[in-house]
Order: structure tokens, then C-alpha cells, then sequence
């Protein structure tokens, strides 16, 4: 049985550690970015949420005003600054659709998250 | 005649990279389990924060019927959701948990507890907006902040939740999907 290493082996061996431990401070950076990029999705999503909430409680005019003049909320803008909202209201059969999209910074996400509501005129709680 | 060692130079040159391979492996070994340990306490506190988003919604939801929300007690760090005459809800917090009450005529029929990221930070928000087509609404908002080492001053925002609680029943109402 052979008791010592080739010099070859070793020399391999070394090289697959270096480039084991070269490559991981990038998956670190890899992993925070995906943890960063879920925060602010789950932060989009309850912006998105907190303006559904309250459109979904006004009436299709007032609604119309309301994303008129639609903005992200000022803690939001601080965390998040290059972040912008938009919505849309349209009339869909005997209800009315409310789209909210919420565009988050390119480097977290290209395509903006969206977040549809539905307006029934007359339900009373 | 093939020689069958290393001399003391290749030696003296190889212990260093070795012992410096070493070190560096062992640092990223232990910066992985840290950072398991740090992924499964977020993950947890997660859950917990969107137990407590879902249950911040509903309460507000109720108190679309209640007359008032009082302000909340700079030293106890509480507010109170009224549903009706005889029953309410009592939002207490701390850095590490926000405790929820609810009560009938005064009596407390269910606590439930939300324990928080360390180091959190809750900031309460409340404000009468005045009448909207003769309804009087107040909005409501709830941020919790976390210190972290790259925003340690409470900068790294959580969860908000906010809502306008109109003072009475409105006629007309709609449905979020």
C-alpha cells in the first residue's frame, strides 16, 4: 500500500481547494443579492397591498382620481428609491379591474409586479 | 539516482500555502454555517411577519366599524383597534415581540404573540385625514425596522402595513382578489 502522495496529486488537490475557495466569496455575493431581492419583493408586494386596500374601498370615480395621482410611499422610496407605481382602472362586465404594477429597480427585477383588484358596485358588506 | 524526498526549501515553501489554504478554507466553512444559522432565523421571522401582516389587515378590516382608534401610549407602546362598543383589540409592543389582545367588555378572550428580528424597531403611525364625501377617516400605518450591520441605525424597513379606516360603514365596497 502505497504511504505517500505524488507530487502530482498534491499539486491537484491544491488547485481544486484554491478554486473552491476563490469561488465562494461569489456565491456569497450571489446569495445576499437574492436575499436583498426577496426583501424588496415582499416590500413591493405590501405597497402594492396597502393601495389595494384602500382603492378597493372607493368608488370606481374615486378610484379613477386616486391612481391619477398614485405614488410609492415615502418609507418605501427611501429603502427602495428607484422604485415607481402605476394603475389602471377598467370596467370588466358588471365589475370594474384595478391594476396596480410596481417597477422595481432593473438590477432586482425587469418586469414590474402587478397586483389586480376588482370593484362590484352596489355589494354591501 | 531519481531522488525520494523534498528538499527543506520545497517544504519550507509548500507549509505556508498549505497552512494559508487552510485558514481560508476554515473561514468560509464558518462564514457558511453562520450564514445557515442567519437563513433560518430570517426565514422564520418571515413567517412570522406575514402571520402578522395578514393579522394587521383583518384587524384594520374590522375597525372599518369602530368609532375611534386611540392613540397610541408613548410608555407602554400600545394602540387599540375598537370594534365595537364592547369589544377591541391591543396592540403592545417592544424591540423584540409585538403582543396582540383582543377583548370583550375588558376581558381578554386571546393573546397572541409575534416575536420580531432582534434589534427591531416598531414605529406606529396615526393621523385624523379629516372627511372624504362626509366620512371621516383616520390611516394607520406600522413599520418595523431592523438594525443590521450595512444600516445599523433601524434603517432596513421590514414590513409596512398601512390602511385608512373609514369612522363609520361605508355603502359602497369592494372586493380585493
Amino acid at each position: 500500500m502505497r504511504k505517500a502522495l505524488l507530487k502530482m496529486e498534491l499539486l491537484a488537490a491544491t488547485f481544486v481547494l484554491t478554486v473552491a475557495i476563490a469561488g465562494s466569496p461569489l456565491l456569497f455575493r450571489k446569495i445576499q443579492n437574492l436575499r436583498d431581492t426577496s426583501r424588496i419583493y415582499q416590500l413591493a408586494i405590501q405597497e402594492l397591498s396597502n393601495h389595494m386596500e384602500s382603492l378597493t374601498r372607493m368608488s370606481p370615480s374615486e378610484c379613477e382620481e386616486a391612481l391619477d395621482s398614485i405614488v410609492v410611499s415615502s418609507e418605501l422610496k427611501q429603502q427602495i428609491p428607484e422604485s415607481s407605481i402605476h394603475g389602471q382602472i377598467t370596467q370588466d362586465g358588471d365589475a370594474w379591474r384595478i391594476l396596480l404594477s410596481f417597477q422595481l429597480p432593473v438590477q432586482h427585477r425587469r418586469e414590474p409586479i402587478e397586483l389586480y383588484g376588482w370593484l362590484f358596485e352596489g355589494d354591501k358588506r | 539516482m531519481k531522488r525520494r524526498g523534498s528538499t527543506l526549501i520545497e517544504v519550507a515553501m509548500a507549509l505556508p500555502a498549505i497552512c494559508m489554504l487552510l485558514v481560508l478554507a476554515l473561514q468560509t466553512i464558518h462564514h457558511t454555517f453562520r450564514s445557515a444559522r442567519f437563513a433560518k432565523d430570517r426565514d422564520h421571522s418571515i413567517q412570522v411577519l406575514s402571520r402578522l401582516e395578514r393579522q394587521l389587515r383583518e384587524d384594520f378590516h374590522e375597525a372599518n366599524l369602530v368609532q375611534t382608534i386611540q392613540p397610541p401610549n408613548p410608555q407602554t407602546n400600545q394602540f387599540q383597534l375598537r370594534l365595537t362598543d364592547s369589544s377591541s383589540i391591543d396592540y403592545q409592543w417592544n424591540n423584540s415581540s409585538i403582543v396582540r389582545t383582543k377583548r370583550i367588555k375588558d376581558e381578554a378572550i386571546g393573546i397572541d404573540k409575534f416575536p420580531l428580528f432582534e434589534n427591531s424597531k416598531v414605529d406606529f403611525q396615526n393621523e385624523n385625514v379629516g372627511t372624504k364625501q362626509n366620512l371621516p377617516f383616520q390611516r394607520v400605518a406600522i413599520l418595523i425596522y431592523r438594525a443590521t450591520p450595512d444600516a445599523p441605525e433601524n434603517k432596513r424597513l421590514e414590513l409596512h402595513v398601512r390602511a385608512r379606516i373609514p369612522l363609520q360603514p361605508r355603502s359602497f365596497t369592494g372586493k380585493q382578489k
